[in-house]
């Protein structure tokens, strides 16, 4: 009886031990199913998708220069006929390059340098920069009137568009990367007073209060704005009617 | 069995932290986002070929006076457009917002519009065209843009391609639902228009 009894104990601890061996394998197996999948389709193509992305931004920075080139070409053609062409249309067409942020600008204003700061562990949000604070940042310099701004050598323009790809920002479809440096001409005074309204920017300016994003202002005698060098091609807009 | 428990338990735990881990990496990573910017690029792209090619054009007749002045002309007119000193005509969209909405909002809706490749903006009638126009909350609540106070409906002219501009509008997480999601009880109208007709920006301001 007591030999019967200690075999049933054997028994019962050896399927117990299989039985836990068992669960052991299936936790094994899907602890590396786990990380192929999060190594492997999803993963692997965002990657491609990146690459892709990274293509493009290659082919649009090699058409950059072609079309800086052949701008240049024709200006300078169009210098050498000056006196033959009409020079009110050479300087009304400078002036309204100007005006629309597609030459480059030189004058007093501001830098701003925007940095994230340690990620905190109850809000990692917090510590990044997002595309929407740079746009409420550029809105806020819009009102107050300034006359041009960039954000790490991009020049902003009305219709120039600031957008999240996941964790990346692009500023004019141009993949930007923190810190920023924002850049703006404009009245000094005028800047720095819009700057310290908290009510313009309030999430912004809340996580500057708290440190989680590192604020720089510096005032400047002379800044140097890029000139806009992306796409914009008037397909559908008719100003002759 | 303590020590098998133990295991399991670690386990368990190792397991469910990578799985949320890979789930957070994904949500990052919007796929429709992420689609959306290749749609973009590669239409900014293809818009730099069609400038480069008819920037050659223009410089295989700068040589030549009368082509010259006509590339010149051509030039003026397109800066005039960029620039909302003249007024456009055209094809697009007309987004009517029935509700009060905050400065954000305006800031954001403006960047899908041209993002959409959108030609030339207006907000109830005022031409968005150059870069001191900036939306400021005044202390009432209202916007206020270069001098004028906007006031609801809230009218969202664009001129571009309409069928284009509104997709990207109406797609999943873009701009109307989440607009919608804040204010639930606003109504948000869309309409494909054949001719818009968008004033210039105000020469007095």
């Amino acid at each position: 009886m007591k030999l019967e009894k200690a075999l049933n104990s054997i028994n019962t601890l050896i399927i117990s031990f299989i039985l836990a061996g068992v669960l052991i394998g299936i936790l094994v197996a899907a602890q590396f199913q786990s990380s192929v999948a999060a190594n492997s389709y999803l993963v692997d193509e965002l990657n491609a998708q990146k690459n892709l992305l990274q293509s493009f931004d290659d082919d649009r920075e090699s058409l950059k220069l072609k079309i800086a080139s052949v701008r240049q070409q024709i200006e300078e053609n169009r210098q050498k006929m000056q006196l033959s062409l009409e020079q009110g249309n050479l300087e009304r067409l400078e002036k309204l390059k100007s005006l629309a942020g597609f030459n480059k600008l030189i004058g007093k204003g501001v830098r701003i340098l925007l940095a994230e700061g340690k990620p905190n562990n109850n809000q990692p949000d917090a510590s990044f920069i997002h595309a929407a604070d740079l746009r409420d940042l550029v809105n806020l310099l819009r009102t107050a009137r300034v006359e041009g701004i960039g954000i790490n050598g991009q020049r902003i323009i009305a219709g120039s568009t600031i957008t999240a790809l996941g964790s990346d920002i692009l500023i004019n479809k141009v993949k930007v990367v923190a810190p920023f440096e924002v850049t703006a001409v404009g009245d000094v005074s005028l800047i720095s007073n819009r700057l310290s309204d908290q009510s313009a920017y309030p999430d912004l300016y809340l996580r500057i209060k708290n440190k989680e994003i590192s604020f720089q202002l510096e005032k400047l005698e002379q800044l140097s704005l890029p000139a806009y060098d992306g796409d914009f091609i008037i397909k559908f807009a008719n100003n002759n009617a | 069995m303590i020590i098998t428990g133990l295991l399991m338990g670690g386990l368990f735990a190792f397991q469910s932290k990578s799985v949320t881990q890979a789930n957070n990496n994904y949500n990052r990573e919007s796929r429709s986002s992420i689609f959306k910017e290749i749609q973009v690029v590669k239409k900014s792209n293809q818009n730099l070929n069609e400038q480069l090619l008819d920037l050659e054009k223009q410089l295989a007749s700068s040589t030549d006076r009368e082509a010259a002045l006509e590339t010149l002309k051509k030039d003026i007119s397109k800066y005039e457009a960029i620039s909302g000193d003249k007024a456009i005509t055209g094809p697009g969209i007309a987004v009517t917002v029935q509700g009060e909405l905050e400065a954000l909002w305006f800031v954001d809706m403006i960047n899908e519009l041209y993002s959409a490749g959108a030609e030339g903006v207006s907000v109830n009638g005022i031409r968005l065209a150059q870069t001191s126009l900036g939306f400021d909350t005044i202390p009432n609540g209202q916007i206020l843009i270069a001098g004028d106070v906007l006031e609801a409906p809230y009218v969202f002219e664009a001129v571009g391609e309409g069928k284009f501009m509104s997709d990207s509008l109406n797609q999943s997480g873009g701009i109307i639902e989440r607009i919608l999601k804040a204010n639930p009880e606003y109504q948000i109208n869309i309409e494909v228009k054949e001719k818009l007709n968008l004033k210039p920006v105000n020469s007095a301001r």
